[in-house]
């Protein structure tokens, strides 16, 4: 044989061994991965829309027909919630005639707000939508101004409004009561909501929000829009009402006594400078901001993971930490915040990361229903309230999880969410607050 | 195409040349081949054991935060984030996966027969989402006690490694190239090497060949081909000594061949003289019958007697003149 071949031969049989050797043969099978298994099929009496849509009249068209479409006919009720961005006025008008005769309670949330379909964010607003649609719940709504009537008085007219348009008496007491104010009163709010409702009614809702804290936020009751008012919805219902309320950050070993604070303003903690003593709380954290007096020093993204809670006591319970937000730290070393602080409370420093605040939409819809004795997929629909200034918090990577954890845990229900600026809640034997950096959720079930 | 012309010359040197050209390519394409493989294999080899370690540590960090009833988002948006994580999911004993780094495979259902298991368990999968071969970690999550255990399903990329294996191809054949290059010149004076001296070694013969028995051939690469060039030289030695008793012979002979030509000459030369004695003598004889004839007319008989005697003699006379022109 002539040498060119075998010198061929050689060269293919170890070029074939060579690639035999680096090739392993395909015995790999695909990962099977089927989709989410349909929810039990059972007469919803809630459902949720929503739309990303920049057009207020095309969005609201869209967001209810999603709605109605899995509700299967108007609802009585429905919690609305929209970024800033739209005309509220347009859209509501739009929304009113889409659904005529529904009641319609709600507000603005920081960025969107969030479903069970996930966390609406749109290019220029979005907006949700969940309406309800039982005769086992009695809705009513009332909203009031807080330009013309003192916080206090204002919360008294929205509610008494709201129960006049449940068709109830004044001395009917709701089994709830949800709110969305405009951010800056809502504790003397609450206190006219509760001298008409008595202290043992949830309250519950969150400050409307905007995108900036440049005063954007909105309130709506039906077809009215307030900037700087008061909406408040009324449920009287014999169905199971689940929530809970909490910050769920850690309490540390940092703790004192207001000395001096009037309204909002924090002016020394143990007879010191506030901001001075927070400042060493947080182990320096703000010594830049202290070291240049004469200014006031906005301290809001890095204060979200250092809240001040004030201690609230009832003998034979555990001690109930309500998270402060502080806001500024000002020329005299005072520490703006926002919530009330009263002269004499004890407070502790909280400390938390983006981890402990994702982790909030797993244990606090757990807490409630575990509180309630209400296991997942028995709700028939929820309402989230979450701080904008946690959610911020969270990586925007992570975000679009956050109603996912939720859904997780409550099942495949029907849920609203918002995103606010300040946070009001009901704690048995504490009684309804306002706090900052707080969530909290409520879920109807049957009983 | 070079080659193949090269190779169509049919030299030696170009016959060794190709020849070691090519063996050294195929055994430098053979070591490449097996050392690119190991590697990719030793690889492969710390691939899996770094995201061994991983898998088991996002696993006990799970089983410890559940306890507080929570998920540690840090670590797993950390380890979701790195470049070699295709996934990552916490699947409950049903398949549902309860949380996902990506949210859109939230509450999806896994149908894998590692789902459960109750120790970690290492394959080769194909990711249906982009048909990429993955190795999938699938590492127990012991969350509730006396129940089956929920899995921690993780997605590793082999990306990394056909990166490196790229750069390695890449870069071996950098190296081959290097060493084909290095292999041509080493061949070239490898094949030199061998050719050279035979070419002297031809050349050499040639010159001997055209009767140059004085060439000496010089060699001095102490092998056999210098044996051969030495073997060479004597043979051309022998040569001159055979050519120079064959020129003495000659001269021996060239005087041995002029003395007997001599004598040969002078045998003519007396032979000739005797002709013409002999004819001499018959002209005289040839006188003295023609005056006999005259003398006996009658005597016919005689005289043929004598006209054939003189025949005879002509014969012997032309013989004799043959002879001697010869």
């Amino acid at each position: 044989m002539d040498k060119k071949i075998i010198i061929s031969l050689i060269i293919v049989v170890l070029i074939g061994v060579g690639i035999w050797l680096t090739s392993k043969p395909v015995k790999e099978r695909p990962l099977i991965i089927k989709p989410p298994k349909a929810p039990e099929v059972r007469r919803e009496i809630a459902a949720s829309g929503w739309s990303l849509k920049d057009d207020e009249i095309e969005a609201a068209k869209e967001a209810v027909s999603m709605m109605k479409e899995k509700l299967g006919k108007s609802p009585d009720f429905v919690f609305l919630f929209s970024s800033v961005g739209y005309d509220e006025e347009k859209l509501l008008q739009e929304i009113t005639r889409l659904l005529p005769g529904t009641k319609i309670y709600g507000g603005t949330s920081c960025l969107g707000p969030m479903t069970k379909d996930g966390f609406h964010v749109g290019k220029k607003a979005s907006l949700a939508i969940m309406g309800i649609s039982s005769e086992k719940i009695t809705w009513g709504v009332g909203g009031a101004n807080l330009d013309e009537l003192s916080p206090r008085e204002a919360g008294k007219a929205a509610v008494l409004a709201a129960i006049e348009n449940a068709g109830k008496k004044k001395t009917e007491k709701p089994n709830i009561v949800f709110i969305t104010p405009a951010p800056g009163k809502e504790e003397e709010i609450l206190k006219g909501i509760e001298d008409i409702v008595g202290k043992e009614t949830p309250i519950f809702g969150g400050s409307s929000g905007d995108n900036q804290i440049t005063g954007e936020w909105r309130q709506f009751v039906n077809d009215k829009v307030y900037s700087k008012g008061l909406a408040v919805a009324v449920a009287y219902t014999d169905l199971k009402i689940s929530y809970f309320y909490e910050a769920g950050y850690p309490v540390t070993e940092k703790r004192g006594t207001v000395t001096r604070a009037e309204g909002r303003v924090i002016y020394e903690i143990d007879g010191r400078p506030a901001a001075e003593v927070y400042n060493e709380w947080t182990g320096g954290i703000f010594a830049k901001q202290l070291a240049q007096p004469g200014k006031v020093w906005g301290i809001l993204a890095e204060a979200t993971f250092y809240p001040i809670a004030k201690v609230l006591r009832v003998p034979g319970m555990e001690p109930f930490y309500l998270a402060v937000h502080p806001l500024d730290i000002r020329p005299d070393h005072s520490l703006g915040v926002f919530a009330d602080m009263a002269t004499g409370g004890e407070i502790v420093l909280l400390h938390g990361n983006w981890e402990i605040l994702l982790n909030r939409f797993l244990t606090t819809p757990t807490k409630a229903l575990e509180k309630f004795k209400v296991k997942k997929g028995e709700g028939l629909f929820a309402l989230y309230t979450y701080c904008a200034g946690t959610m911020l918090a969270i990586p925007e990577k992570e975000r679009p999880k956050m109603p996912l954890l939720v859904k997780e845990v409550i099942g495949d229900i029907p849920f609203i969410g918002t995103f606010t600026f300040g946070e009001q809640g009901f704690v048995p034997g504490i009684g309804s607050h306002h706090g900052n950096l707080v969530n909290s959720i409520v879920i109807f079930s049957p009983k | 195409m070079l080659m193949l012309s090269f190779m169509l010359k049919k030299s030696l040197f170009s016959k060794i040349f190709l020849l070691f050209v090519l063996i050294s390519s195929v055994i430098g394409a053979f070591i490449l081949t097996i050392t690119l493989q190991q590697r990719t294999r030793d690889l492969e080899e710390a691939l899996v054991q770094e995201n061994k370690l991983l898998a088991n540590t996002i696993s006990t960090t799970i089983e410890a935060t559940h306890l507080v009833q929570v998920l540690p988002f840090t670590i797993l948006k950390e380890v979701a984030d790195s470049e070699n994580v295709i996934f990552l999911w916490i699947v409950n004993p049903k398949g549902e996966i309860f949380y996902a780094d990506d949210p859109e495979m939230f509450g999806k259902i896994i149908d894998d027969p590692s789902l459960g298991t109750n120790q970690l368990v290492i394959k080769d999968i194909v990711y249906p989402k982009n048909g990429e071969k993955i190795k999938l970690f699938v590492s127990p999550l012991k969350l509730e006690a006396g129940q089956k255990p929920w899995s921690l399903y993780m997605g590793i990329s082999l990306k990394a490694i056909r990166s490196a294996q790229k750069e390695m191809i890449f870069s071996g054949l950098i190296f081959f190239g290097l060493i084909i290059i290095a292999t041509i010149f080493a061949s070239f004076y490898l094949a030199k090497g061998i050719t050279g001296p035979l070419e002297t070694l031809r050349k050499g013969a040639e010159i001997i060949g055209k009767g140059n028995l004085d060439y000496q051939i010089e060699l001095k690469t102490g092998d056999e081909l210098e044996e051969l060039a030495k073997s060479f030289n004597q043979m051309a030695k022998n040569l001159k000594e055979f050519h120079t008793a064959l020129e003495e012979a000659k001269t021996v002979l060239e005087i041995k061949v002029a003395a007997r030509t001599r004598e040969l000459r002078e045998l003519a030369e007396s032979l000739e003289e005797k002709v013409k004695e002999k004819t001499k003598e018959l002209q005289e004889k040839i006188k003295e019958l023609e005056r006999f004839q005259k003398i006996a007319v009658g005597r016919e008989l005689k005289m043929v007697e004598l006209k054939k005697e003189i025949q005879r003699l002509k014969k012997i006379l032309e013989s004799y003149q043959k002879e001697k022109y010869d």
